[in-house]
């Protein structure tokens, strides 16, 4: 087998054209991929090029498309509206985006680490029953996110499970309406100390981007906080079957070896599986910022944007600007920002943890 | 050899993935199709009155599809050009798709508007056009809960209650468990109270006045007032604050003596909730009686290769025949036709007869319909709808004062305008 192999790459090196049966392998091949290529073309690569397209006209994503004045092209002026023009858009976009980095930065630092964490667990050989941790990790993920969401909001009512536990350790604790509450996590933190936006000073009424400073700096609402808790759980089990693979393909030798030397686990860990560990690290935090950046099911099962839309996300802006308010091409607008974004955090974070794992 | 088996193969894998045409056969009948965005009983409702619709006109086959999703479903089949020749329009979309060009004017096709609620009327229609015939209806009223109203000691809510006996009656009623009143800050509840306070949505011209003007801007303070004064007396809490999922919930537990809530309570009551004594009523007066409507129409497509047929299919499901055959189904809603509601009074009095809870009697739903409006904003409002909702849940929450949600609510709607 080798040997054929061997032979057939020199003979392409040799001639420039494909010999008749050269030929015959490579239609096969593209045969092969033609299907998922279809597919991929067809809803991905078209979409994507038509929310470009719609993103510069004024498509209210209802009037049939094969009339002739179906829409008008309005140049720039969804984008200048969304991140230029002061105004109840620019505010709603902002809000949004607002909303979605505080999800990002609360969630993908703290899977990460947690499915790290889990996976170094259920990875130790002195562990029993490592598969029914494993499954019972991994099984959040598989189950439907509306099921799981359903389950959530039952858990955190106001009488749910949640609050009599906490109200059970804590018999002074004053239930939180966990799935209505607006205020921001920083803010009641704040607020603890007699900090408000009343008293803080005017520059906390300064408005950048329409969204006052003293918004900008809310914190997730507390139901934000709890559609982060969720979202957290049910993507642990699935970065953690991640994390689990990469572990077990570090050699063995280079454990022992360390141990030889007298290193401890503690250094073993830091120095050995870490580094091992970074083009997986890169995989899981890549995976897990497009993941955050593009939330939307839970959203829409639990709080659709509300209360005070501190739960609208970018995504979740997307759906409502383009199916409830009739402005596709704003939705297409606002896509194609989210797009930028994502793909801008994608680079940097790349810069950061994948530049020697990628060399 | 081998190669040109694996050839074959992947030759044959991507004509599979290309196989999405499929045959149509050719019919002689016409053939129509019917969407609507219903329960499963509503849908077996329906589905009778379709099998009777196609006894008596052979000539014609009626494919009815429910869909799940069905604002969005329409959206995308609207947007292809190829869309159901009759759907259900809910009111809150009629504007948005008339607006777009995908319903045909109603013109002289419909049978007996006379017949029809006033308010469903103009419901359904927009600058000056009526688009469809309401298919049937459903209101807010006063949902009370006997057995905590005796144990208090106190009269049964009745049509003539105004606001003072409402916020009087609930102080008294609410316990650290119970509730006095539950209503939720949302722009469909609370725009029953805009109404009683003398409020509309639109002047004579159509133009949105929500808010604006020296009536409605006193009317909608009054409203705001009265909600906010509500919650902070005690006498009025939300139906999350109970824990329950909707205000018919916490009614429904008797973690309430009354709610505000339309004709589908009904229903869910009976079902869920058999052994709780409750009574409704219409809802208390405050300048103004009033109480919001919330409905669908049968539109007809725009595009459309049988439109005759489609009215004729659209005319036998709302007129009087259509109205008697909604109020004899019950899945909830009323007809759409004041005639057909001692039908529909009866077919629920006859339908609880010796259960746990007796004869209902659903009059008050009735009698609101004539002063029912229905809380609808121009296209593209969704912005509006929020921003409000978000304000009203801040003000009852002590944040912002009356007049700042209505300064913050005219902003938006001058911004969207």
């Amino acid at each position: 087998m080798a040997q054929t192999a061997t032979g057939q790459r020199t003979a392409t090196t040799g001639t420039q054209t494909l010999s008749g049966k050269k030929f015959q392998e490579a239609l096969a091949g593209y045969t092969f991929l033609a299907p998922a290529v279809i597919i991929l073309v067809i809803f991905l690569i078209i979409p994507m090029f038509a929310a470009l397209y719609f993103s510069f006209t004024d498509w209210n994503g209802i009037t049939p498309l094969n009339r002739q004045d179906a829409f008008g092209f309005v140049g720039l002026e969804n984008y200048q509206r969304l991140l230029l023009e002061t105004g109840r858009r620019q505010e709603v976009f902002f809000t949004a985006l607002k909303n979605t980095v505080f999800f990002v930065i609360g969630v993908v630092p703290v899977q990460t680490f947690l499915a790290l964490a889990l996976a170094v667990i259920v990875n130790q050989t002195w562990l029993r029953g490592k598969g029914l941790f494993r499954t019972a990790f991994y099984f959040p993920s598989i189950t439907s996110s509306v099921v799981i969401s359903l389950i959530f909001m039952w858990l955190f009512t106001r009488n749910g499970l949640v609050n009599v536990a906490i109200s059970a350790i804590f018999p002074n604790y004053d239930p939180v309406t966990w799935l209505e509450d607006p205020n921001g996590l920083i803010h009641n933190f704040l607020g603890v100390f007699g900090i408000t936006g009343n008293t803080v000073g005017d520059w906390a009424k300064t408005e950048i981007a329409s969204v006052s400073l003293w918004d900008w700096i809310s914190g997730p609402s507390v139901t934000m906080f709890m559609i982060m808790i969720l979202n957290t759980w049910t993507t642990i089990g699935t970065l953690m079957v991640i994390f689990l693979a990469a572990l077990q393909n570090i050699p063995g030798q280079i454990y022992e070896a360390a141990t030889v030397d007298g290193a401890t686990p503690w250094t073993i860990f830091r120095k050995i599986t870490v580094p091992l560990l970074r083009p997986t690290t890169f995989f899981v935090v890549t995976l897990g910022l497009i993941g955050t950046f593009q939330v939307f099911d839970q959203i829409f099962v639990i709080s659709s944007g509300g209360p005070a839309n501190t739960t609208l996300t970018i995504a979740y802006l997307v759906y409502r600007s383009g199916f409830t308010d009739s402005r596709m091409g704003l939705a297409a607008a606002t896509a194609i920002v989210l797009f930028v974004i994502i793909f801008a955090f994608t680079l940097i974070q790349r810069r950061f943890t994948g530049e020697r794992a990628n060399a | 050899m081998q190669k040109s088996r694996f050839f074959l193969i992947g030759l044959a894998m991507l004509v599979l993935s290309l196989a999405f045409t499929s045959l149509v056969a050719a019919q002689d009948t016409v053939t129509l199709t019917l969407a609507i965005a219903a329960s499963p009983a509503e849908a077996d409702a329906v589905q009778l009155q379709i099998d009777a619709f196609q006894e008596a006109n052979p000539g014609i086959t009626v494919n009815v599809q429910a869909l799940p999703e069905y604002d969005t479903q329409m959206q995308t089949s609207f947007a292809s050009g190829d869309y159901p020749n009759v759907f259900y329009v809910g009111q809150s979309k009629l504007a948005e798709y008339a607006d777009a060009g995908v319903l045909a004017p109603a013109d002289e096709n419909i049978s007996d508007v006379e017949g029809i609620y006033p308010a469903l009327v103009t419901t359904f229609t927009f600058d000056g056009t009526l688009y469809c015939p309401a298919k049937d209806f459903s209101v807010l009223a006063l949902e009370y809960n006997k057995d905590l109203f005796d144990a208090a000691g106190l009269e049964y809510p009745t049509a003539d209650w105004t606001w003072d006996d409402l916020s009087a009656a609930a102080a008294e009623l609410a316990t650290d468990d119970v509730a006095g009143f539950v209503i939720n800050p949302d722009i469909d509840r609370w725009f029953a109270l805009y109404v009683q306070a003398g409020g509309t949505f639109y002047d004579a011209d159509g133009n949105f006045v929500f808010g604006q003007g020296d009536v409605n801007s006193q009317a909608a303070l009054d409203a705001i007032n009265f909600i906010v004064d509500l919650y902070t007396s005690g006498a009025a809490r939300s139906s999350s604050d109970l824990g329950a999922g909707w205000a018919g919930e916490a009614f429904g537990r008797a973690q309430t003596a009354m709610t505000m809530e339309g004709n589908w309570i009904i229903g869910y009551m009976l079902e869920q909730f058999p052994d709780i004594n409750w009574g409704v009523t219409q809802l208390p007066a405050g300048s103004a009686e009033g109480t919001l409507t919330f409905t669908v129409c049968l539109a007809v497509a725009a595009d459309n290769t049988h439109p005759d047929e489609s009215w004729q299919l659209v005319n036998f499901l709302t007129d009087e025949t259509g109205a008697a055959a909604v109020a004899a189904q019950g899945f909830g809603p009323m007809p759409a036709r004041p005639s057909a509601g001692a039908a529909y009074v009866e077919s629920w009095a006859a339908r609880t007869e010796g259960t746990g809870v007796g004869n209902m009697d659903f009059q008050a739903f009735v009698d609101a319909g004539e002063v029912a409006v229905a809380p609808i904003t121009p296209p593209g409002f969704q912005e509006f709808r929020a921003a409000l909702g978000n304000a009203l849940l801040e003000a009852v929450n002590g944040n912002m004062t009356a007049e700042e949600v209505l300064a913050e609510t005219i902003a938006v709607i001058e911004d969207l305008s």
